[in-house]
């Protein structure tokens, strides 16, 4: 008797800590389709390649954490000389500061609209930013979108001039899939 | 089945594999992002417990050299099963840490199996 309820404690704790050990998480990563997307009087592009995690729950959405990184050599500006320009010491010093990073530190939410606070650093420096933000939940999949100015000249990204503006419109589109 | 067999030796990997992870996201570098404590610890106890079901088996179906057999499968398990983080993307500072983090974790179930196995042997 006192072995048979040994065993069916022991089962019960391999079915217990198999489920949780195998639950699903509220991790998500960045998956493909994703476009950051820069615009100013000139120049404007795109940055081709980023990674990132998402802790992300819905039913506590404000809980949610962003680490993302862009992979500053990806610059596309549709211009081969500048993109291999932009990747100098003078403006993205890639060599020394391959990705910009983006972590955040405060999500609010407003019906559908968020409000995501954060470290943005590009070129080491680091400033926070306040990024306003939409999101579609499909199935395993969460997509976020949004636009914001980033100023170049506050990360020492090239210096003022006249023909490239300070500020740089940013809008990113970045979808991420549960892991 | 030895009972008592599976209990220790799930218990006492989940308590190694938990300290050991513990100390590791406190000295070294914090994965609980895709890689929580508690998910660690019920691992480490699911693992060995599949273990022992598997060893138990072997000992029903080959009355010769069953433990020769399970140990020998258990390690190509454990081995072959360190595939999966050493190719695994892992979207976070300090990824290149993951693998030599995770591998030790992998071969922690058999170890502590087999130390147990000698204390509790099955009949």
């Amino acid at each position: 008797m006192k072995k048979t309820i040994s065993t069916i404690g022991l089962v019960a704790l391999t079915v217990l800590s198999t489920s949780l050990a195998w639950m699903p998480s509220a991790h998500y990563e960045v998956s493909d389709g994703y476009a950051i997307d820069f615009k100013s009087k000139d120049p404007s592009g795109s940055f081709k390649t980023m990674d990132g995690t998402v802790e992300f729950d819905e039913a506590n959405v404000e809980a949610t954490q962003f680490n993302l990184k862009i992979d500053v050599k990806s610059i596309s500006t549709g211009n081969g000389m500048m993109n291999k320009k932009s990747q100098i010491e003078e403006w993205f010093n890639a060599e020394k500061y391959p990705y910009a990073k983006f972590k955040s530190t405060k999500v609010t939410k407003k019906g559908s609209d968020l409000s995501i606070v954060g470290d943005l650093t590009i070129k080491g420096i680091t400033k926070q930013y306040t990024i306003p933000a939409t999101y579609v939940k499909s199935g395993d999949k969460v997509t976020f979108k949004g636009t914001f100015n980033v100023n170049r000249i506050e990360f020492k990204v090239g210096h003022k001039s006249d023909v490239v503006p300070d500020l740089m419109k940013v809008s990113f589109q970045v979808p991420v899939s549960k892991k | 089945m030895n009972v008592k067999l599976g209990l220790y030796s799930a218990l006492s990997a989940c308590v190694l594999g938990t300290l050991y992870t513990y100390f590791y996201y406190q000295t070294l570098f914090d994965f609980s992002a895709i890689l929580p404590l508690w998910k660690v610890s019920f691992g480490l106890i699911s693992f060995t417990l599949i273990l022992f079901y598997m060893q138990s088996l072997f000992c029903k179906l080959l009355n010769h050299r069953a433990m020769f057999w399970f140990s020998l499968s258990a390690s190509i398990g454990s081995f072959v099963s360190i595939i999966y983080p050493i190719t695994e993307r892992v979207y976070i500072d300090a990824s290149e840490f993951y693998p030599g983090f995770i591998i030790p974790l992998h071969f922690l179930p058999l170890l502590m199996f087999i130390t147990f196995y000698h204390l509790f042997p099955q009949k």
